[in-house]
């Protein structure tokens, strides 16, 4: 047995590398005993041979858009570092520096109060009809002005729609309809545009962007309710974990909506002190905090499900996270996502 | 701006780099990403299987490895470590969206379409179906693999990866490596059988 298994090593090894002497003759002679794993040997060879090895090209260079990400993040608390949210969180994580996004790659200057700033060039060509409304729009918005930064741009896209960087204009509109006025049956068509029209452009936003696209997507089947609920939980100065908990139960169909809910309580219990925001798993303590002040059983859920989805998504502890998607098993609304969640780890762990 | 910020990266080695950004040189990261984007992009193909997954995952990687930079450690090599990276997010990706898209590289490229594989340039039409057809059955082959014969066959075929090489970067030995190996072009004979070819 053993020594099979070493032959079927050096068989493996001699596809690709040459063998020592020593392997060489060991294997040599381990083939000569064996004919059929000789014949394997050549039929292997042929699989080699025959399995082309040439790349899948990258048309496109991704370094702009790794630079914005990075660049994001630099922008962000010293503990959001830490997370590492599923797409759908992601999109609450960003929402405060959303614009910051497309209006970067509009100035060409590096940000002067961040050491080692990423010196960005203008996303536009000199030339392109587009680079003055882009240059203005981002000027309004920084200045706070996003109704007009929204309705100058969104006027220039309509007169050149194949400006060279339309897509960029176009995605711009949508962060701002989003992220800074809240308009979000205009960002769902916004973000449509920019899927259906400006693909190229989608393929290089960032993917916690593009998850926005799907988080519109289920808010519209509530005619946006959900997330105008949310932003106003988020608003609420009286009890905000109350408000926060009520959008979670409000909205049992609404998974997104939902989850932002429930990662939004636990930025506050980090906020509040309750928790070390240096710990590594500040997120997932927060979580829990909430939870055991949370009276509301679907809530609680909610509360393990997002521990569970940490658990599997950033700190890879599956049998953590089997443990809360279980917990979050108990509520009928939380049951079809852990149930998949369950499925997920199951076939993971099989593979 | 000091005297890192006007140095010439494009002459340095990818550890020299990794080490300047882990001192928090952006542009030692540039450089890096402009030399390893597509490996990394090639890699995540062959997992995702697709295009547009493969760009949000190389994208991603390209990110959290800036981020996780503080977690290289200089006696292994940089490239090594990133395609390790590559690779789990890559898996990572794949059981979160369970999306599963019927799309191949083949049929991404329009004929005429700027970008094309370069065979098409110069192969005879016959030659290029056939190879296209091979490609297809390639890719549907490896989704086959479990996760750690496709690590392993994805870095030795396709990246070139020595075997002790790719022990370091999965962090197992090489008599694990070249099981692995085995198992996954013995399992890759059998899902290509249907093609004649081997």
């Amino acid at each position: 047995m053993l020594r099979r298994r070493k032959a079927e090593g050096l068989m493996a090894q001699a596809l690709y590398e040459p063998l020592s002497e020593h392997d060489a003759a060991f294997l040599e002679a381990y083939l000569h005993e064996h004919p059929a794993a000789r014949e394997e040997m050549d039929a292997l060879r042929r699989v080699v041979a025959g399995v082309p090895a040439e790349r899948p090209p990258l048309n496109t260079d991704l370094l702009p858009a790794v630079r914005v990400r990075i660049e994001e993040e630099a922008r962000t608390p010293e503990w959001r570092p830490r997370f590492r949210l599923s797409p759908a969180l992601a999109t609450v994580a960003v929402l405060a520096m959303a614009v910051g996004l497309v209006v970067l790659k509009v100035h060409d200057t590096p940000d002067p109060g961040r050491p080692g700033g990423i010196a960005t060039g203008p996303a536009v060509a000199g030339g392109s009809p587009l680079a003055a409304a882009l240059t203005q729009t981002g000027a309004l918005v920084e200045a706070g002005n996003y109704a007009d930064a929204y309705k100058t741009l969104s006027g220039a896209l309509e007169r050149f729609p194949d400006a060279p960087d339309a897509g960029d204009a176009q995605m711009l509109l949508a962060d701002i309809a989003f992220a800074r006025l809240h308009w979000y049956e205009q960002a769902h068509s916004d973000y449509e545009r920019l899927f259906q029209e400006y693909h190229q452009t989608w393929l290089g936003t960032p993917a916690h962007v593009r998850d926005r696209r799907d988080l519109l997507a289920e808010a519209r089947l509530v005619q946006f309710r959900s997330l105008q609920d949310l932003d106003a939980a988020r608003a609420n100065k009286l009890d905000p974990m109350a408000a926060l908990a009520r959008v979670i139960v409000t909205y049992p169909d609404q998974a997104y909506v939902r989850s932002q809910a429930a990662m939004e309580m636990a930025r506050r219990t980090i906020e509040s002190g309750a928790v070390d925001p240096a710990s590594p798993d500040a997120l997932v303590q927060a979580l829990r905090h909430a939870q055991h002040q949370a009276t509301d059983p679907m809530v609680v859920a909610q509360l393990s499900y997002q521990m569970g989805h940490l658990y599997e998504s950033e700190y890879r502890e599956f049998d953590k996270a089997r443990e809360a998607f279980l917990q979050a098993l108990q509520h009928p609304a939380l049951q079809p996502q852990a149930r998949s969640a369950l499925a997920r780890l199951d076939a993971a762990a099989a593979q | 701006m000091n005297d890192d910020a006007n140095r010439d990266w494009t002459a340095q080695d990818d550890d020299t780099l990794a080490l300047a950004v882990k001192a928090g040189e952006q542009a030692a990261y540039d450089e890096l990403v402009r030399r390893h984007q597509a490996r990394v992009y090639a890699v995540a193909y062959r997992f995702a299987s697709n295009r547009e997954d493969a760009l949000d995952i190389a994208q991603e990687v390209l990110f959290k490895a800036y981020r996780k930079i503080g977690s290289w450690e200089p006696r292994n090599g940089f490239v090594p470590w990133l395609m390790r990276v590559t690779a789990n997010h890559a898996i990572d990706h794949l059981r979160r969206t369970r999306r599963r898209r019927t799309t191949r590289l083949t049929d991404e490229y329009p004929d005429g379409e700027a970008g094309a594989p370069s065979e098409r340039r110069y192969a005879q039409p016959e030659a290029t179906a056939r190879a296209e057809e091979i490609g297809r059955h390639v890719q549907r082959a490896l989704e086959a693999l479990s996760r750690t014969q496709r690590e392993v066959f994805v870095l030795r075929h396709y990246e070139g990866f020595q075997l002790a090489e790719i022990a370091e970067a999965l962090g197992c030995s090489i008599g694990s490596v070249k099981v692995h190996l085995f198992r996954a072009v013995r399992k890759l004979r059998q899902e290509l059988k249907d093609i004649g070819r081997f």
